[in-house]
């Protein structure tokens, strides 16, 4: 690998004798030079640079601008600058290290200066700059696969359109572009099913899970006729036949709240996720849908209940999952009771808007974890069914 | 937490507390068990003497619940008064293991 | 009526010693209450002092955890507050716990509700009410 390092110095002699010593200790490294500032910029421009050793006193545009410059502009900014001067105020060294130089030496050179310390200072910066490209391009990858594996995330959202029996309005925010909230509507024949599950966890894992939840409950929901609770109890059992738990940490664990719509009764089996409201529009109240559960993945052989609710038209069935109240990991215990108050307090939108109100509640509670000095750290989903 | 082996049954017996301070020792003392030579085909875990208990204890019962499964042993629970039987059924978990008298 | 004004260190041990104590408390002064409420009123009290050692101070020994409770006709009123918002500790203890366990656990506070407490939250400051 070859380095290219670039000397910046109005004084020939400095040059030939920093370009000396470096030639000796680095193999590898082939040589810029340079008069003052502009020159620096010119070089740069032109082609690839690994170091920059640069002199701080140099006529037209001094060594301070040219730092300056380079720590501006991305494409530059990386590169490993090594300052030098006879200056030896401690201001001078202070200020050019606090612009991002990466190391100082004074001139003029003692004899160990030259023969053991700027070599490997030259050497520690350049692998340092190397270190740096890897992890730029690292980074790179990964945002690529995120943005793929978010626009395949998107793909798993119900249809928001096209239903008889309810309107659907959805607000989905994963906290890494992809995560493991997981809601579905479908309307199959003269029944509506819906789900809402929050996979342990956010991020590429978690929203693995979740993409197999969608799988595992469209396959169970087909069997017709099949109530909430078995919904949950196939989907435990699933887990168990398909994957292996060999050890203690299991990630297939979520929460999840199972429903079907059928001409107004609304069937329900909750797995251990927060309470849904249910607006009922003739008396303008929230009422909260209260059956605890275990959760999913847990533990097999787990057995669910399901329950009834009466639901008449314009009636909206409200369902979330915690990260919306809970900013912190493992606090969920704070902030439900806020859903329920800040819902009653937007109901007057929820009748005219009900996309709005999901995006006012949203807010809402983004501005309450940010004056707490938080932001939502996990996954957020809303779901909310309008009964037709 | 003392440890009675009576025949083939492994007798577990919390006597102070199945609370947060406590937990932690119990789990040390059970991962061990299992890991050990001891052959036992039962755990039973005697709560005849614990009156204080908080979420995380009872996780812990869910714990042990789910290590005796993974060894092949059968689990339950005996002693457990009124309350902490009502206290297990309120969080599910009658459903899984009985709760003997 | 105050029953208990204190606080204690972050700690579950300190947690263990104060609802042992806050327990014989109600039992003396609190006549009307039965066996079972009580048993409720030692598990809350447990979980809202836990989740404040363990999430609100992160187990650090300056911050404290004060907490208060009030009987006044046929109604206790408990309150916790925590020092909150401090910086995290890398070694938390149950951290160990496998993830499901953990999610199994911080639903304490949907047990508490089942129990017919009401329950209030106010940024680090939990109030907690039983009708007798």
């Amino acid at each position: 690998m070859a380095y290219h390092i670039l000397i910046a110095d109005d004084a020939t002699m400095n040059r030939s004798l920093i370009r000396d010593v470096l030639s000796k200790s680095l193999k590898n490294a082939t040589f810029s030079e340079a008069v003052n500032g502009t020159e620096v910029l010119e070089v740069v421009k032109y082609g690839a640079v690994d170091l920059i050793i640069l002199d701080l006193v140099m006529p037209i545009m001094d060594g301070y601008e040219t730092l300056r410059w380079l720590k501006k502009h991305p494409e530059f900014h990386d590169i490993p600058v090594i300052v030098n001067s006879a200056i030896t105020e401690i201001k001078s060294i202070e200020q050019t290290l606090k612009e991002g130089a990466i190391d100082y030496f004074t001139k003029p050179l003692s004899p160990n200066d030259m023969q053991i310390i700027l070599p490997l200072k030259a050497r520690n910066a350049i692998k340092f700059y190397e270190q740096q490209k890897t992890i730029v391009s690292l980074n790179q990858q990964i945002n690529e696969e995120l943005k793929n594996a978010n626009t395949f995330a998107n793909i798993l959202l119900p249809k928001e359109k096209g239903m008889k029996q309810v309107e659907l309005y959805l607000k989905y925010h994963p906290s890494l572009g992809i995560g493991g909230d997981f809601f579905d509507c479908v309307e199959i024949g003269d029944k509506v099913h819906f789900m809402i599950a929050d996979v342990t966890g956010h991020g590429i894992a978690a929203g693995m899970a979740s993409s197999m939840i969608k799988v595992l409950y469209r396959k169970i929901i087909e069997t017709p006729d099949i109530m909430p609770h078995e919904v949950l109890e196939r989907m435990n059992q699933s887990i168990f036949d398909i994957f292996d738990f060999a050890g203690r940490d299991n990630y297939f664990v979520f929460t999840a709240f199972v429903g079907v719509l059928d001409h107004g009764v609304l069937s329900y089996a909750n797995a251990g996720h927060p309470y849904p409201m249910i607006y009922r529009a003739e008396h303008d109240r929230f009422v909260e849908i209260r059956q605890n559960g275990f959760l999913v993945g847990m533990l097999k052989n787990v057995r669910y209940h399901t329950e009834n609710f009466q639901v008449d038209p314009e009636d909206m069935i409200f369902l979330y999952t915690d990260g919306l109240f809970c900013a912190c990991e493992g606090k969920d215990f704070t902030g439900w009771e806020k859903v329920f108050t800040l819902s009653r307090q937007l109901s007057g939108i929820l009748t005219v808007s009900p996309k709005e109100f999901l995006e006012d509640l949203f807010y809402a509670f983004h501005m309450i974890h940010k004056t707490s000095g938080n932001d939502f750290t996990d996954d957020v989903a809303m779901m909310l069914l309008k009964v037709k | 937490m003392e440890e009675q082996l009576l025949g083939n049954c492994m007798r577990l017996i919390i006597t102070e507390g199945l609370t947060a301070n406590r937990v932690s020792d119990y789990t040390q003392k059970t991962e061990a068990l299992f890991a050990s030579d001891s052959r036992f085909d039962s755990v039973v875990l005697d709560l005849s003497s614990t009156k204080n208990i908080d979420s995380v204890g009872v996780t812990f019962v869910i714990g042990l619940y789910k290590a005796s499964e993974e060894h092949n042993k059968s689990f339950s629970v005996s002693g457990a008064s009124v309350d902490i039987m009502s206290l297990f059924r309120l969080m599910k978990l009658d459903q899984f293991f009985d709760l003997n008298e | 009526m105050e029953l208990l004004n204190t606080e204690i260190e972050s700690s579950f041990d300190a947690v263990d010693m104060l609802v042992r104590t806050a327990i014989r408390l109600l039992e003396e002064e609190v006549k009307e209450l039965s066996q079972s409420q009580l048993f409720n009123i030692n598990f809350m009290l447990r979980e809202i002092l836990n989740n404040a050692v363990e999430h609100g101070n992160h187990f650090e020994n300056e911050k404290k955890v004060m907490c208060h409770i009030e009987y006044e006709a046929h109604q206790l009123t408990f309150r916790v507050r925590d020092e909150g918002k401090g910086i995290h500790l890398e070694d938390i203890p149950l951290m160990h716990e496998p993830k499901d366990l953990l999610r199994q656990r911080n639903r304490g506070h949907e047990t508490i509700r089942e129990m017919a407490f009401e329950v209030y939250i106010d940024q680090t400051e939990v109030t907690v009410i039983l009708k007798i």
